[in-house]
């Protein structure tokens, strides 16, 4: 997986939390959220990309999978 | 620590809560009336509204793509605060289709159809917005995935509603502006589509 700095997380993650989960964005604005995020993740990839097979579609994947675990209330109890 | 215990077992149960509800959405089985909680009252909205746009028929008699949804899961007792489109659809339908017979469109038909197309957008949003808060309660990447594939399917059914109300309305030369619900649903659509592409 490509190096993540704990900033460039951060960032990723109030992007996909506002691009998908925030109430009242619009449409349009949830669209341009969703391409900054995409586009985010894409340089990301670019400047570091994984090992072969690891694709950026599998990037993609972790780093969402990794806020929705961030989000859900089940494994809120281990980051104590 | 006492507060740690009490906010793990709040977000234990809220998580349980939700993972039956999902369970009920999935399986299409009835809503307990009991089930009063914000995830189920906006849950039941949703379903609430599909029903009405499902209960819709397109002019071409094109089949609704979509929730086919039980009645017991609006038992909830939810008072509804979408507007009614049924009523609205058919007599849009019916005075689109007395236009398209005439060849003509008084004023105050035309101003009959302007306030369903209106309401039909307002509705649109209203339903994204609802899809949203449900996406957000689940966790699991490739439920949220499914669940704006089904989002992509219902929008473009409303978008060939739209289609089929422009296309016979431009026969009998009525100057009816379908532009703003048209880029409404097109944007929806899109966004949609995006939320679905990133959680595939």
């Amino acid at each position: 997986m490509p190096s993540l700095a704990t900033e460039e997380f951060e960032e990723l993650f109030k992007l996909y939390v506002r691009a998908n989960c925030e109430s009242d964005i619009p449409p349009k604005e949830a669209r341009k959220l969703q391409e900054d995020f995409a586009r985010q993740l894409q340089d990301i990839w670019e400047a570091d990309p994984g090992p072969f097979p690891f694709t950026s579609d599998n990037f993609r994947r972790l780093i969402v999978d990794r806020c929705l675990e961030r989000l859900d209330p089940r494994r809120r109890r281990h980051r104590f | 620590m006492l507060q740690h215990t009490l906010r793990d077992l709040r977000d234990k149960v809220e998580v349980m809560h939700f993972d039956a509800l999902a369970k009920k959405y999935r399986m299409s089985r009835a809503f307990n009336e009991k089930d009063q909680s914000f995830s189920a009252r906006f849950l039941v909205h949703l379903e609430k509204t599909k029903q009405e746009f499902a209960t819709l028929r397109p002019l071409t008699a094109r089949p609704l793509v979509g929730y086919p949804i039980a009645t017991e899961e609006i038992r909830c007792g939810l008072p509804n605060r979408m507007p009614t489109l049924e009523l609205a659809y058919a007599e849009a339908e019916t005075i689109a289709l007395e236009a398209a017979a005439l060849g003509r469109l008084t004023p105050e038909q035309a101003q009959v159809l302007r306030t369903f197309f209106a309401d039909l957008e307002k509705n649109a949003l209203s339903v994204y917005q609802a899809g949203r808060m449900v996406a957000s309660h689940s966790y699991d990447r490739t439920e949220i995935a499914k669940f704006w594939k089904g989002e992509c399917d219902w929008f473009a059914a409303q978008l060939q509603i739209l289609d089929t109300f422009e296309t016979i309305l431009a026969e009998v030369g009525a100057e009816l502006d379908l532009k703003p619900p048209r880029q409404t649903l097109q944007d929806i659509l899109e966004a949609c589509f995006a939320h679905h592409e990133i959680h595939a």
